[in-house]
């Protein structure tokens, strides 16, 4: 497993430095614009060794690699890549950690609600409510979010991110909230069906004979059961709330890897692109290796495996 | 308990955790008051000021972007500075500059004034800002550092400048420029990561982090008090999340809003909207070098078939006006009697013996990273240019491939920019109209030798020489027409502070000082 995961890297680390590179558009240019004259810019590709030849290049970000440099910013002279990251992604992984928990808890109340739920109504209600969530985009969500709570209540700030904590806190609401209602759709479906299918276990039956009440039923063995596929789910959601990242941080105005990322392929600043793209992975190839450890501590069989 | 108040329990802590939540939400960023008419003259305590522009670099020679730009006209003063009508006046400088008879040199004698770490500023620190900025070989700015050939130290209040050729400008362009702590420039690298010493209204103590950055009135500085004593840059990058912050409260000036997002504010109350001026101008850059635009008569043509007053009036509203001469509004040379009106009928008159004759096609190519408009001016001009018979095919790109192509000359037509960043013409004509420039008269293939004379002697020159020649480029510019302007370039604001506390100038900005 732990060869499958550095291969994965790997393969992410070759792909993404050879895409920017593929895509038109010259990271010189860009930087100079209206300044621009062919000395200026000869100058720019030999000090960003943009004037090497492809393998050279690559063998010089893998050597950086190898010692722990992931280069320097070429778009922001004098910060290098891992500055950038390390500053702007605790402010993304406040929100995505966040936005975990929100979709977690939404989507585990409302998925039991409809599966445990003596009326159809409160079924069809909450299966109504995912579809629509679903149905939205991220962006609009934050924005009908941000009409509401901000600019209509005053409850919550518009957007912004102070960077120091607790005053964090109220800033990281309505962004979880967005990013959380994909999420938090598929784990009400899925908890839902996992719910109905453990009711219909036999040992359920049984334990209902034997006199248990409901309260236990439900907290005891229905509730465990279905969260198994949760976890599933928390993990292979990942990459796809980085993804969303980027449009939640442009509306809310958050500094998040996410802005950074739009930022830097723009303005084709390779070794941020190369940087994100690489730390992207490790998340997803951790998250993988942290749901793997989470399962065997709730689910007995998989320690016997 | 029963289900019923089992419920109510739960909406009951709910409502606990937001009103825990209401009590510690960001509310206003700010200590501004709302926005009134005039600025009353006290000082206001802190301000919030959000711009969309990503910051590259403290250092002159390496950042380009207008946040940057801002940011330093707060931080750092220069000889001269912009007035709001672009004009110039004296900053560190006491008086204007000293020209000899053939305007290739300038003197310039200093005001007494200090850094903010008490260290006067003296002529060798204008000599190290300059000789500094001329050495870095992939300088941003070497055009402006350029034109100077020397600059020595007379005494410590006196700098004598020579130049490459004449040079009347030299005070609103390289005499606007930054001055920076001699001290402190002998290790660049590690001032401009957090340059605590400054010459401007405004010091800091530490450089940019999440995307803020937090300015504090400059004791030392030689022109007194600013309006805002302690002001919070911002970038916002998305035009909704910093309305929606000035909404809130959270900002108070919100800069560089897209033209769509000005018209939200119109109406609101205690919001108020500023456009200033850029001194240049929205154009389509026609390439001239090849078909059918290599043709002068379908390049008037395209010229005469755009309605202007409906581009800008479905762009900008109320906040621009049409331009269809060279000098933007403002400016010396703009007349301001020029029309602008559509002539459908002229245009297809100029069409006949060209290829366009029977209709043809062209390619524009456009992109939203370069203005937010883009598509919606793409669009118009499709239209417009459609009732001639010339159909556009429209290729949007990002911005990197845009300007890629625009460098490579692979293009027919293209919207674009071009400005002087002050009220000074150098900038303007060596980027748009001189076709030896580094832009190649704004990628268009444009190179006449009549029209190279006429920017030589509008940019060497002073009195009636320069307006002369300022007068004869628009005409031949209306003769040749290599380019077709659409509107001056406008910056777009929003904002709850008073009138005459904070505006955007040019490329750069002015904060206002307690009397």
């Amino acid at each position: 497993m732990t060869g499958q995961a550095l291969l994965t890297i790997a393969v992410v680390v070759v792909l993404v430095f050879l895409l920017v590179r593929l895509i038109p558009g010259d990271p010189v240019k860009v930087m100079l614009g209206i300044q621009y004259t062919p000395e200026a810019a000869a100058a720019l590709r030999e000090q960003l060794n943009l004037d090497k030849s492809i393998p050279e290049q690559f063998l010089l970000y893998v050597g950086g690699l190898l010692r722990g440099d992931l280069g320097e910013s070429t778009a922001q002279p004098g910060r290098s890549v891992a500055d950038i990251i390390a500053e702007s992604l605790p402010a993304t992984a406040a929100v995505a950690i966040t936005g975990i928990v929100f979709g977690v808890i939404i989507g585990v109340l409302l998925g039991l609600l409809a599966a445990l739920s003596k009326k159809r109504g409160v079924d069809v209600s909450v299966r109504t409510f995912s579809m629509l969530t679903f149905s939205v985009p991220a962006f609009l969500v934050a924005l009908l979010l941000i009409l509401v709570f901000s600019l209509t209540l005053g409850w919550l700030p518009a957007g912004g991110w102070p960077g120091t904590w607790p005053e964090n806190i109220p800033y990281l609401v309505l962004p979880a909230i967005a990013l959380s209602t994909t999420m938090s759709t598929l784990i009400t479906r899925t908890v839902r069906q996992a719910a109905i299918d453990t009711q219909g276990q036999q040992f359920m039956e049984a334990a209902f004979m034997r006199g248990l009440p409901g309260r236990v039923l439900n907290l005891k063995h229905t509730l465990p059961n279905s969260l198994l596929p949760v976890l599933t789910l928390v993990g292979i959601s990942i990459g796809t709330l980085l993804t969303g990242a980027i449009i939640v941080e442009a509306v809310f105005g958050i500094p998040g890897i996410g802005q950074e990322m739009s930022q830097a392929v723009s303005r084709r600043d390779y070794p941020v692109v190369q940087g994100i793209a690489l730390v992207s992975a490790i998340a997803v190839v951790v998250s993988g290796y942290l749901v793997e450890i989470a399962y065997t501590f709730v689910d007995p069989r998989a320690r016997t495996l | 308990m029963t289900k019923v108040s089992k419920g109510v329990t739960a909406i009951a802590a709910l409502a606990v955790a937001a009103v825990t939540f209401t009590g510690c939400a960001g509310g206003s960023g700010s200590t501004a008051s709302p926005s009134s008419s005039e600025w009353n003259g006290e000082q206001i305590a802190s301000a919030v000021i959000a711009l969309p522009a990503q910051t590259t670099s403290f250092d002159p020679t390496k950042s380009a972007s207008a946040t940057d730009r801002v940011a330093a006209a707060l931080m750092f003063t220069g000889l001269y500075l912009q007035k709001e009508d672009g004009t110039v006046e004296p900053g560190l400088a006491d008086g204007p500059a000293v020209f000899n008879e053939d305007l290739t040199e300038a003197t310039v004698t200093m005001r007494e004034a200090n850094f903010s770490d008490g260290s006067p500023i003296t002529a060798n620190d204008v000599v190290a800002t300059i000789e500094r900025e001329q050495s870095v070989e992939d300088s941003v700015i070497a055009s402006t550092t350029g034109k100077i050939k020397t600059v020595e130290a007379i005494d410590d209040s006196t700098v004598k400048f020579t130049f490459v050729s004449a040079y009347p400008s030299f005070e609103g362009v390289a005499g606007l420029l930054s001055i920076y702590p001699a001290a402190q420039l002998e290790d660049a690298e590690a001032y401009y990561e957090s340059p605590t010493v400054t010459s401007g209204q405004y010091t800091i103590e530490e450089g940019w982090a999440s995307n803020k950055l937090e300015l504090d009135a400059n004791p030392e500085f030689w022109g007194g008090d600013p309006a805002v004593e302690h002001v919070t840059f911002q970038v916002l990058a998305d035009g909704n999340s910093a309305l929606s912050q000035l909404q809130s409260g959270q900002v108070d000036f919100a800069g560089d809003l897209a033209p769509s997002y000005i018209s939200q504010v119109t109406d609101t109350p205690g919001l108020r909207v500023e456009v200033s001026q850029v001194f240049g101008f929205f154009d389509l850059r026609l390439r001239n070098d090849h078909a059918p635009f290599d043709d002068v008569n379908v390049r008037k043509a395209v010229n005469a078939a755009l309605d202007r007053t409906a581009i800008v009036s479905s762009i900008w509203g109320e906040y621009n006006t049409p331009q269809s001469g060279f000098w933007p509004v403002g400016m010396e040379g703009n007349d301001p009697d020029k029309s602008v009106e559509q002539d459908v009928e002229g245009a297809k008159a100029l069409l006949d013996g060209t290829p366009c004759e029977s209709g043809c096609t062209v390619d524009m190519i456009y992109s939203d990273q370069d203005f937010a408009f883009s598509q919606q001016l793409a669009l118009m001009v499709q239209e417009q240019l459609g009732k001639i018979g010339v159909t556009l095919n429209l290729e949007n790109l990002d911005g990197a491939t845009l300007i890629d192509r625009l460098f490579a000359g692979d293009f027919d037509m293209a919207p674009g920019a071009m400005t002087s960043g002050t009220n000074t013409p150098d900038q303007l004509l060596n980027l748009a109209l001189n076709g030896n420039g580094p832009l190649s008269a704004e990628f268009t293939g444009y190179n006449s030798d009549e029209m190279n004379a006429l920017i030589e002697t509008a940019v060497t020159t002073t009195g009636d020489n320069r307006a002369e020649a300022v007068d004869e480029i628009e005409t031949l510019f209306s003769e040749d027409q290599s380019l077709v302007t659409i509107a001056p370039w406008v910056r777009g604001s929003a904002t709850k502070l008073p009138a005459g506390v904070f505006s955007l100038v040019g490329s750069s900005a002015i904060m206002a000082t307690v009397e």
